[in-house]
């Protein structure tokens, strides 16, 4: 890997790549060298933070890219986030390759979450089995280290509900409310789906497309948002990808204790949702964009809140 | 301490017996094939550790024993964090003193135990690689203390002298590294396996 001195396109890195990735855990699903939309060219850095209700732990997720490649951090520089109260370092690797993931303590639900890359050589080895303290290679500080970004994370989506929570037809159409928090915040509806025809199951993931992303407290969904025929060549369906899959993927092991599949989205099973019953658990977030300590940092960086509530279909 | 318990029960015994143990001692050499275990992520591979032990015969079925022993370089499996990429290795040798209390199954067969306490020097290695473009780095330290062992064993006579010997055991050096690191990192190196060897009886 080439790296520059640049300070401020260390920082921008850096932070950026400090970036991506939250949650997510290794998982047997395709792991791309690449989240989607990471450019080509140049040092791309994603970072994220989501906390859900009643979690008293914020996931936070970073990855740097450059030129369209993750880099590996190594020799000790490591990406902490912390609040007021706690601080983790990133160690545990993510979804993707060049993630790095970590589950943040916030029992006091502080809002706003820092990332720094530090360089930690003995802190980074704490997982090894012999005496790190006496057996320390130090190649010495990295490039990224002192890259930052902030991430203020908005507030949880509250009393959520649907207008129907039992369906029986992906023609159907329910009215999704919350209390709306006027701070301008985008929302993002996604789901994790469960269909079985008694002897199997279909687990997925799917991203909602719809038509106004405000936070305004109403939004007219349609089930086949969830729901999909596998004969039907005329799919609305948008599974979901890239770092949101791999938030919800990390979230749903973290509501499960971990005991949750670690293939949930892997759509092995050909089980045809349409005609089968499906359990519909629908997750939304309230979400903001974080920044870059440095101006030069190119990629993205966003915080979320989330909650969630569980639908049925049942075609017969 | 152990050590020193152990030296006086075998001076004591010595200096009371009133047997003759001319023709009744026994040397043999052993090679112990092992694989470490630190107790933690580690994932040793099998190494061997080279003994040679003398048995002074104080009763027919009681032998005290005083051996050395060294290893060759025993790899652990390479492993990969975020730090980098690494590989540890241990090299260890020491002494052992000890008692083989024998039962004759036959004339040509016995089985024994054998129950010691050791001292240890360990030296532990770790060679890590992270990245082209950064140094390759290898770092050691060496650490001495005791511990125990125990084996089971059979034991089948060629000749009057000659014989060759079967042995399961576990060697166990405590506390590798304490003083010298934080408590936390202590650890304990277990040594489980078997050896086979030859013994020279005279």
């Amino acid at each position: 890997m080439v790296l520059t001195h640049n300070p401020d396109f260390r920082l921008t890195t850096a932070l950026s790549a400090l970036a991506v990735v939250l949650l997510l855990s290794a998982c047997d699903i395709e792991i791309n060298n690449n989240i989607p939309d990471v450019p080509p060219e140049g040092r791309f850095a994603v970072v994220g933070a989501n906390q859900h209700k009643d979690i008293m732990n914020v996931q936070v997720g970073t990855a740097i890219f450059d030129d369209g490649d993750p880099v590996n951090l190594v020799g000790g520089d490591v990406v902490q986030a912390s609040t007021t109260d706690d601080s983790i370092l990133l160690l545990e690797d993510g979804f993707y390759k060049g993630s790095y993931v970590a589950s943040l303590p916030n029992t006091l639900n502080f809002n706003q979450v820092n990332f720094l890359m530090v360089h930690e050589p003995l802190l980074a080895r704490q997982d090894r089995w012999y005496p790190v303290d006496l057996l320390n290679i130090d190649p010495g500080e990295g490039e990224f280290v002192g890259a930052s970004a902030t991430i203020n994370l908005p507030p949880e989506p509250l009393n959520i509900s649907a207008s129907s929570s039992n369906f029986n037809s992906i023609n159907d159409s329910f009215l999704l409310s919350w209390d709306p928090a006027g701070a301008g915040d985008i929302m993002k509806i996604r789901s994790a789906i469960s269909c079985t025809n008694g002897t199997a199951t279909n687990k997925y993931g799917t991203e909602a497309v719809i038509v106004d992303n405000s936070d305004d407290g109403s939004e007219n969904v349609n089930l086949d948002q969830f729901i999909y025929d596998i004969n039907s060549e005329n799919q609305t369906i948008k599974f979901l990808l890239a770092e949101a899959r791999a938030m919800l993927q990390e979230l749903l092991t973290k509501l499960s204790n971990g005991a949750a599949d670690e293939d949930f989205f892997a759509n092995l099973v050909p089980v045809n949702p349409v005609e089968n019953s499906c359990e519909i658990r629908l997750f939304l977030f309230r979400q903001r964009d974080g920044s870059f300590d440095s101006t030069s940092t190119n990629g993205r960086i966003f915080g979320s809140r989330s909650s969630d509530i569980t639908l049925f279909y049942n075609p017969n | 301490m152990l050590k020193l318990i152990f030296i006086s029960i075998i001076l004591y015994s010595s200096l009371h017996s009133n047997v003759s143990h001319s023709k009744d001692m026994l040397i043999d050499g052993n090679i112990f094939y092992t694989v470490p275990d630190a107790g933690g992520t580690d994932d040793f591979h099998t190494g061997k550790i080279l003994s040679f032990n003398y048995s002074y015969y104080y009763r027919s079925w009681l032998a005290f024993t005083a051996g050395i022993f060294f290893s060759e370089e025993i790899y652990d499996e390479i492993q990969t964090d975020i730090v980098g990429t690494y590989q540890a290795s241990i090299e260890t040798r020491g002494l052992k003193l000890g008692i083989r209390p024998e039962y004759s199954l036959s004339k040509q067969n016995k089985i024994y135990a054998r129950l010691g306490i050791i001292s240890y020097k360990t030296k532990l290695i770790i060679d890590e690689y992270f990245e082209p473009g950064l140094p390759t780095g290898s770092s050691d330290d060496t650490a001495t203390g005791n511990g125990y062992l125990i084996g089971f064993g059979w034991q089948h006579s060629f000749t009057d002298k000659v014989s060759f010997q079967l042995e399961l055991k576990n060697q166990k050096q405590l506390d590798l590294f304490d003083g010298k690191t934080t408590p936390d990192r202590v650890f304990d190196f277990s040594y489980t396996g078997f050896s086979i060897g030859l013994g020279y009886a005279f």
